[in-house]
């Protein structure tokens, strides 16, 4: 009697875990309809597995990706991407009159050579709208504050990479070009309050009580 | 997870390999609810699983030339979440204090009453699972809350599906009868 009711236990767990056919789901069901105990114990591990299954996902704490960027360690770059990097990253260019003068001539002989071709200005006009970006300022009001950065969809949540300046009036702003589309984005108060823009566009959910600023970008 | 959906996170590790660290957030954001919440039921501790999984997402980053592209990158991450969460119990084992009886209560085994007045949470689940031998609480955590079928957990966890199957059993009982004991549920 013992060794059936250890069998039927064994079907229990093959039930919960998927594995028992149907003619061994119907012995099972048939047999706790006669034995107390098996049906206690079917009755049980069904509520402890429901009690599991219903049980709430915790959310997951706000800037948690934003905190694991931060803390990544630098990985050094492949010579592929080094040579991308170079060539297709922005950055500051100094000069002096010299240089200024010889790009003047270099375009001109350039602009010359494209008028003379007749297609290209078309390529001109479609690179431009190719390429059209929109400055869009964000100001906050914050005269007590030390640093204020501001972290979204356009820079990764970086929150060390735009940084506003301060005005006299104690409004911090920040002028930021941008490609058309929609950007989620927060103000870094002093590097560590997060702060939703009160004059935001709209703002959207993030779905863990907290509310992302939003501005859209039109062409 | 279709094969389009694992050839793309394929190509944001190559382009992290490629030091585009910037591209690892949607990596960070598409996992961190399951590794957040597997980290949460490991140990129990809100604070803790957030150090534990954000620590994860790290050492992944960091073993990112370790990543086999045939494999899944979720198996893979939750494979380094359960193993930390496993060393932190195994740690804070060493440092837990004797009880009340002068013996030594392991942190990962402890009694129901000791989980319960452990946590101010009020999640009677929770105090079982933390009553729960680890060996046990992952596969009940992997099965029965994040609801990942048995050859993805053997992925995970590195035990065959025959050994795994008999460890949810023994956890299934272990379990009912703890909250049994504490009045919960059954």
């Amino acid at each position: 009697m013992k060794d059936d009711k250890e069998r039927y236990k064994e079907i229990i767990h093959r039930v919960l875990d998927g594995d028992a056919d149907p003619a061994e789901q119907q012995a099972m069901m048939d047999r706790i309809q006669t034995e107390p105990s098996l049906k206690k114990e079917f009755d049980g591990m069904v509520r402890a597995l429901r009690s599991l299954e219903t049980n709430e996902r915790l959310p997951v704490p706000p800037f948690f990706t934003a905190e694991v960027m931060r803390r990544l360690p630098p990985r050094k770059a492949t010579l592929g991407r080094r040579v991308q990097d170079f060539l297709l990253k922005g950055r500051v260019l100094k000069w002096n009159m010299a240089t200024a003068f010889a790009v003047m001539v270099l375009l001109a002989l350039i602009i010359t050579q494209v008028v003379r071709t007749r297609n290209t200005p078309v390529e001109i006009a479609a690179v431009s709208q190719k390429e059209q970006v929109v400055t869009v300022t964000m100001n906050l009001h914050a005269p007590e504050a030390h640093r204020v950065a501001v972290a979204g969809t356009f820079n990764k949540w970086k929150v060390d990479a735009n940084l506003l300046t301060k005005q006299e009036n104690g409004v911090w702003t920040i002028s930021i070009p941008l490609k058309p589309g929609e950007y989620s984005y927060m103000f870094i108060v002093d590097g560590k309050a997060w702060v939703t823009d009160p004059n935001a566009e709209t703002y959207s959910d993030d779905g863990f009580g907290n509310k992302n600023a939003v501005v859209r970008v039109k062409t | 997870m279709n094969r389009s959906t694992i050839a793309e996170e394929h190509e944001i590790i190559r382009q992290c390999r490629d030091g585009d660290a910037d591209q690892y957030a949607l990596l960070v954001d598409k996992y961190k609810a399951m590794a957040y919440n597997i980290a949460y039921r490991m140990l129990g501790d809100a604070d803790t699983a957030k150090d534990m999984a954000q620590e994860s997402f790290i050492s992944a980053y960091v073993a990112l030339e370790n990543f086999q592209y045939g494999s899944k990158f979720s198996s893979w991450l939750y494979r380094i979440v359960v193993n930390k969460c496993k060393d932190y119990l195994k740690a804070e084992r060493e440092t837990v204090p004797v009880d009340e009886f002068g013996d030594v209560i392991p942190a990962g085994e402890r009694t129901p009453e000791q989980a319960a007045s452990s946590h101010q949470t009020g999640d009677a689940v929770q105090k079982a699972l933390d009553a729960l031998p680890i060996e046990y609480r992952d596969v009940i955590v992997l099965k029965h809350i994040e609801e990942l079928d048995y050859r993805e957990i053997a992925d995970i966890l590195g035990v065959g599906v025959g050994a795994l199957k008999v460890r949810a059993h023994r956890g299934r009982e272990m379990l009912k009868e703890l909250l049994e004991r504490m009045g919960v549920s059954v």
